[in-house]
């Protein structure tokens, strides 16, 4: 049986998430040169996309509303009062505020490039980890990103300057470890025209590390590769 | 979120409601917590739904939604127009969280049991133009699936609602994997031609 009569089999099993990772892995790379399986995966995935809709339809609970709109508000007033400061006074700015630069200059300032302890304007504490990047023949790039994990409770963003654009159909994706286990996050990402990424990472809670790779489109379920970023909690 | 300037000129609530689901992730990309409630409040019922089937639990289904929704608060930026509806990338994010916790849950073979009768107390009620459009939606959909013979809706089934690979779909059955695989693309591409001729998925 020919690569493609034997791959193009998994067509649907692919755009349902039932492959083995191994598998799902041959077929991408199938595609790369088969437009015929690629054409079949997109029309295939559109059927996946619309599924999710294909079930009983319910209302949320109202008591589900109240608590996630609890949280956004308080994370939007916290996000207000870190923007809109203007008593703030100038090195607690540097501290505080959003830019990658200023929160690089602040833990360059305080000496300690790893575990940095940062005040947030809230009171809470930020420990900003510098994170060990893959080496240079890695990265397709005459430069190597620079990049960091601000972790303030079981939140987590990750800061990330000089980051070349994802190679051709993959993007950056996000994972955290624990322990010997590494979950996948919903996030994925890829750098600015500037070099510049800054993601959010949730739920840091038992995580030891914060992981990136690059994955095909919609993100793996494990990952493909070494990770070309990894920041250590522990 | 970007390193962008906090957007200032925000609609009034009422505006909001206006505007379209790609306009308001614009908003909440700069932290606006008000598009972000519209968002909720337009998405919330398909993602509890999906996340109800999917877990079997209110609990499991809740932490499943809830996730998803302040994932989507925290990274919006992610959420690029050119692959798809707002819905379809909550639904996603559902979808991978659901099956998340379902591969965490040590008891993921008893979870098909239905609790508290929370169909009848939460089913949706069809008050808004937006509603009878994802019932009827929803009715195609189902209506494919039923459509299609029942060995190809089973293995569908248990791929998409249930997380199971195609290795453990077949161990379950006791078919060959090949077997299963075939009857995933068969019935996936009935439902493609049934599903474009309905005008639910655009023909390409």
């Amino acid at each position: 049986m020919s690569e493609h009569a034997q791959l193009s089999q998994d067509c649907g099993a692919y755009v349902l998430g039932a492959l083995e990772e191994h598998e799902a892995a041959a077929l991408r790379e199938h595609m790369e040169s088969c437009a015929l399986c690629r054409d079949e995966v997109r029309r295939l995935q559109a059927v996946a996309e619309v599924l999710g809709l294909g079930v009983p339809a319910l209302d949320a609970p109202p008591e589900l509303r109240r608590r996630v709109l609890e949280i956004v508000n308080a994370e939007a007033s916290l996000f207000d009062a870190a923007t809109a400061a203007p008593s703030v006074r100038p090195s607690r700015r540097l501290l505080g505020l959003r830019p990658f630069g200023a929160l690089v200059a602040a833990a360059l300032a305080l000496g300690a490039l790893f575990g940095a302890l940062v005040l947030a304007p809230g009171g809470s504490v930020t420990r900003v980890i510098t994170a060990s990047v893959a080496p240079p023949a890695r990265w397709h790039a005459a430069r190597v990103p620079v990049a960091s994990l601000r972790e303030t409770g079981t939140e987590g963003q990750l800061l990330v300057s000089d980051l070349p654009a994802a190679p051709r159909g993959k993007i950056y994706e996000v994972w955290i470890e624990t322990g010997a286990q590494v979950r996948p996050t919903d996030v994925l990402f890829d750098a600015t025209s500037s070099g510049a990424a800054r993601v959010a990472v949730p739920d840091l809670r038992g995580a030891s590390a914060v992981l990136v790779t690059a994955e095909r489109l919609g993100g793996a379920r494990v990952p493909t590769m070494a990770p070309l970023i990894d920041a250590r909690l522990s | 979120m970007p390193l962008l300037p906090r957007h200032r000129a925000t609609p009034s609530p009422s505006g909001l409601r206006e505007l379209a689901d790609e306009d308001l992730m614009a908003l909440v990309r700069h932290g606006e917590a008000r598009a972000f409630e519209v968002i909720y409040d337009r998405h919330s019922g398909v993602a509890f739904s999906l996340a109800y089937r999917m877990c079997g639990t209110r609990t499991a289904a809740e932490d499943v939604v809830q996730e998803s929704f302040l994932s989507l608060w925290r990274s919006g930026a992610r959420y690029d127009r050119t692959r798809g509806s707002v819905r379809t990338w909550v639904l996603g994010i559902v979808h991978n969280r659901a099956i998340d916790s379902l591969r965490r849950s040590i008891n993921h073979d008893r979870r098909r049991a239905s609790d508290e009768g929370i169909e009848e107390r939460f089913e949706a009620p069809e008050h808004t133009e937006v509603e009878v459009a994802r019932r009827d939606d929803a009715r195609e959909i189902r209506a494919a699936l039923d459509e299609l013979p029942e060995d190809q809706s089973r293995v569908i089934e248990l791929a998409f609602y249930g997380g199971y690979t195609h290795t453990e779909i077949a161990a379950m059955l006791e078919a060959p994997v090949g077997t299963i695989k075939g009857r995933m693309r068969l019935g996936m591409e009935k439902m493609r031609r049934t599903l474009e001729g309905a005008g639910v998925v655009v023909a390409s």
